[in-house]
């Protein structure tokens, strides 16, 4: 984890976890 | 003579009525609420559709259509013209079964219901289900 590279692939793949969770929501509710 | 006066009475009582149910116009256009023996005549197509978007971000939209054709208000022919889904950006989708619930030929009326699979991004981690509905209904024209 102290690798910088595998830092910054951690980060990235938080970051999209986290926009794709957000999408999820988003659209479960306004998909009517 | 008299026998005459009241023949001619007679005809003129008759001209009147005559004239006056004449005057009452032609009998008024019935629908199919009002004329136990009509209802719609004709065909027609019915859509249904679930969508949502945000600009720049996704766009997805589920549509189910459904033709069918009606004599005096009852279904003689139905069935599904097309079921499909519209999608861009971080969502995709996919049309899945579609199918009559109740009435159909013979009724008055008709129920539908398509689902459409749905996820965000293309790695399909959460697989979502769109169920649409559609009626045709007994009363339409």
């Amino acid at each position: 984890m102290n690798d910088p590279w595998c830092r910054r692939l951690a980060i990235t793949i938080g970051v999209w976890a986290i926009v794709v969770l957000v999408l999820q929501v988003v659209v479960s509710l306004t998909f009517r | 003579m008299r026998r005459a006066s009241v023949l001619i009475a007679l005809m003129v009582a008759l001209a009147l009525a005559g004239a006056a149910a004449a005057a009452t116009g032609p009998p008024v256009t019935c629908g199919p609420t009002c004329d136990p023996g009509g209802g719609y005549t004709g065909c027609k197509s019915l859509s249904a559709s679930h969508s949502s978007s945000v600009w720049a971000v996704y766009s997805i939209r589920h549509v189910l259509v459904v033709s069918y054709c009606k004599k005096n208000g009852v279904i003689t022919s139905i069935s599904i013209a097309a079921h499909y889904c519209d999608y861009s950006g971080f969502v995709s989708c996919s049309p899945t079964v579609a199918w009559r619930t109740g009435g159909g030929v013979g009724a008055t009326w008709a129920t539908f219901e398509a689902h459409a699979q749905w996820t965000v991004t293309s790695l399909h981690i959460y697989n979502n289900t769109d169920v649409l509905g559609l009626t045709v209904p007994t009363i339409d024209g």
